[in-house]
């Protein structure tokens, strides 16, 4: 019940377990590490559960901070994701793979 | 694509490339779709190939050390494990395969499921073209059908985590369930200067000119083009055209397929159409039977679903536009900033309309400050955070409501007064200076949830622009103007009147640094604004029927007629 966070390489975080409001702090403090570096991002969700409120929030603050540089991308993302974001109707703004 | 899939795929094209298919289509759209199924659900480069090359040796006479020489050992074994033996009759040939399939390994399994699903995907899309006919191409019809896709289903449980066997599974309960209808209804009218379109049934080749024919003159000079297609079963490549050039006609007027249902949708998504057209799916219909009622408010109940999600689920009577309004607004609450729950979908439960959300597992800020008074000064500080934190965002979204229009309205409400007082409100309004701030309408202690210390907003369906003191000025009024000053308990919040006042003191340093109104205006003239916009809120809240009582009406007017007018003139005078 909660998130590991795998650095790929120097743009490429993989999530996996669960991105609430306990872990969402967690990414956040990745990101902001990996953003002092890097001009772009992304996040492999493969092996992402869930996704909540306070996750999706972290997505999209990143997403914001990233629009004026070379963008955020999520890729391999879980069919359960997936439906968040549909549903959601996030799909619309975030750039899935 | 690597080189071996690439080779495997010109291999097939030039083994089938001349053939045709039970129902006359390229032969090699089969292979294509099936190797298609198995790289989307994981398979490695050999199984995408032997999903390539599996009917080459059955149905192309290739002979087997030509796979092997080529492909390798692997790529053939799997190959020969879905290939078979045509001197068998029907049943014992679908028997072995069945008995096969339950103890083959995985990657065999997988080939042969990713076959059946393409098999039964082209039944399906036949049926809905030339109806029940479709099962004559079977040497062995439906009912034989039945039973084996049934027989496939049971025994392919053990790939249940993989997305085909799903596919598989749906699949078979429409084919085999249902007798789709393959005639179609349509039906055009006009009303309010927009054409709608109502159509059922299936649209086929056999029917998409008389559907065509139905459209024919919209959009007319109409405003655009509705279709409800609640009833619509199943649309052909042939209906899509005819959609198309229907869009095309109606170049920058509305066009717009609403109430598709999940397998039309399908349809709409696999072809792209659901990126060129707008195209809003069926409500999702769900079930509250058992559900525990979370709360309940004026324009609806909260229901816990599962878990994770609660729908808040209107009133009878709620108009549809209203529900798509305070949902447009959580969202972009959320996409703005606003720490807010997830707003997931429209729904159905018992024929009534609901939005279903994040549920979020927390106290509210109310319930924290009554059972931790120690804490207060904790919970004032979050208080003021969260407060801040909305009005540090800016917007001129023009779909989100400025709050004096929002307010224009409750002033229409107001009874007991004359035009001359009602005038005075407007008035009133005008004066308020403007702003893009964003502002959430109540931010009042029990719309504030707080989880590990950071604070959640909920109820959105007010959220407007303006100037911050409109928000605060909601918080005084509820706070202090709101209870009557011989209670000594307050009943909105649940908690002494004492108690509530220091809250709001605290409230009221942290957020403006000071401790009074005349303090305050000095870095922010805007604060000025703050109790005569208190008093309006009296007016517009107290003087609406009689629902707080003949002592809060007194109250109201009182303030409307010896504050609000003289401070109207005085501003108005200023201004001149």
């Amino acid at each position: 019940m909660s998130l590991k966070i795998e650095k790929r390489n120097n743009e490429t975080l993989a999530l996996i377990g669960r991105l609430d409001t306990v872990t969402a702090p967690e990414l956040e403090t990745e990101i902001s590490a990996a953003l002092s570096s890097a001009e772009s991002l992304v996040l492999d969700m493969e092996k992402l559960d869930y996704i909540s409120s306070a996750g999706l929030r972290v997505i999209l603050k990143t997403q914001k901070v990233l629009a004026h540089k070379a963008g955020l991308k999520l890729i391999h993302v879980s069919n359960d994701v997936r439906e968040v974001f549909d549903i959601t109707g996030f799909s619309d703004i975030l750039t899935i793979e | 694509m690597t080189n071996k899939i690439e080779k495997a795929f010109l291999f097939a094209l030039e083994v089938h490339g001349h053939q045709k298919r039970k129902d006359g289509k390229p032969y090699i759209v089969h292979p294509f779709s099936v190797a298609n199924v198995l790289a989307r659900n994981g398979a490695d480069d050999d199984l995408i190939c032997a999903g390539l090359l599996h009917d080459t040796i059955e149905d192309g006479g290739v002979a087997p050390e030509e796979i092997v020489h080529q492909f390798g050992e692997e790529v053939l074994r799997i190959v020969l494990f879905d290939t078979e033996d045509k001197s068998l009759s029907w049943e014992e040939r679908k028997r072995s395969t069945l008995d096969a399939i339950a103890s083959c390994d995985r990657k065999c399994a997988m080939l042969v499921c990713a076959d059946k699903l393409a098999n039964i995907c082209d039944v399906e899309s036949n049926l809905a073209e030339s109806g029940e006919s479709v099962w004559s191409q079977f040497q062995y019809g439906r009912e034989k059908q039945e039973w084996l896709y049934r027989e496939y289903v049971d025994r392919f449980a053990r790939l249940s985590d993989l997305k085909m066997y799903d596919e598989l599974k749906a699949t078979v309960e429409r084919v085999f369930n249902k007798r789709r209808r393959t005639s179609m209804n349509a039906k055009m009218e006009i009303k309010d200067n927009m054409t709608y379109v109502s159509v059922d049934g299936s649209i086929n080749s056999v029917n998409a000119q008389q559907f065509g024919d139905v459209l024919a003159v919209a959009p007319g000079d109409t405003e655009g083009v509705v279709i409800n297609a609640a009833e619509l079963e199943y649309i052909s490549s042939a209906g899509l055209r005819v959609l198309l050039s229907l869009k095309k006609r109606c170049g920058k007027k509305i066009f717009k397929i609403i109430g598709v249902s999940s397998d039309v949708m399908n349809i709409f998504d696999v072809t792209g159409f659901s990126e060129i057209m707008e195209i809003v799916p069926a409500a999702r219909t769900i079930s509250i039977d058992g559900c525990e009622v979370i709360g309940r408010g004026a324009c609806g109940e909260c229901f816990r679903i599962d878990d994770e999600t609660i729908i808040k689920l209107y009133y009878d009577n709620t108009d549809t536009k209203f529900i798509e309004h305070e949902k447009a607004l959580a969202k972009k609450a959320f996409v703005m900033g606003i720490p807010t729950a997830i707003s997931y979908d429209i729904v159905e439960a018992n024929g009534r309309k609901g939005v279903v959300y994040e549920l979020i597992k927390a106290k509210t800020l109310g319930e924290l400050m009554r059972s931790e008074n120690a804490k207060l000064d904790e919970y004032a500080g979050l208080y003021v955070d969260i407060c801040k934190q909305v009005h540090s965002i800016r917007t001129k979204d023009p779909e989100i409501p400025s709050f004096k229009e929002a307010n224009r309205a409750d002033i229409k409400n107001i009874t007991g007064i004359t035009e001359e007082e009602r005038n005075y409100l407007h008035r009133f309004l005008d004066l308020v200076p403007d702003g893009d701030t964003c502002l959430h309408g109540d931010l009042n202690i029990n719309n504030i949830m707080v989880q590990n210390g950071e604070c959640c907003l909920i109820d959105m369906g007010e959220l407007s622009t303006g100037t911050p003191m409109f928000d605060i000025s909601r918080i005084l009024f509820s706070m202090i103007y709101a209870s009557s000053e011989q209670e000594e308990y307050n009943a909105f919040y649940k908690m002494p009147t004492a108690t509530v006042k220091e809250i709001y003191e605290k409230f009221f340093r942290g957020y403006f640094g000071c401790d009074t109104v005349e303090e305050a205006e000095k870095t922010n003239p805007e604060v000025k604004w703050l109790h005569p916009l208190a008093w309006f809120r009296c007016c517009t809240s107290m003087l609406k029927g009689n629902r707080w009582g003949e002592e809060m009406r007194k109250k109201a007017l009182g303030l409307l007629r010896e504050k609000l007018i003289p401070f109207v003139e005085k501003e108005e005078m200023l201004h001149e």
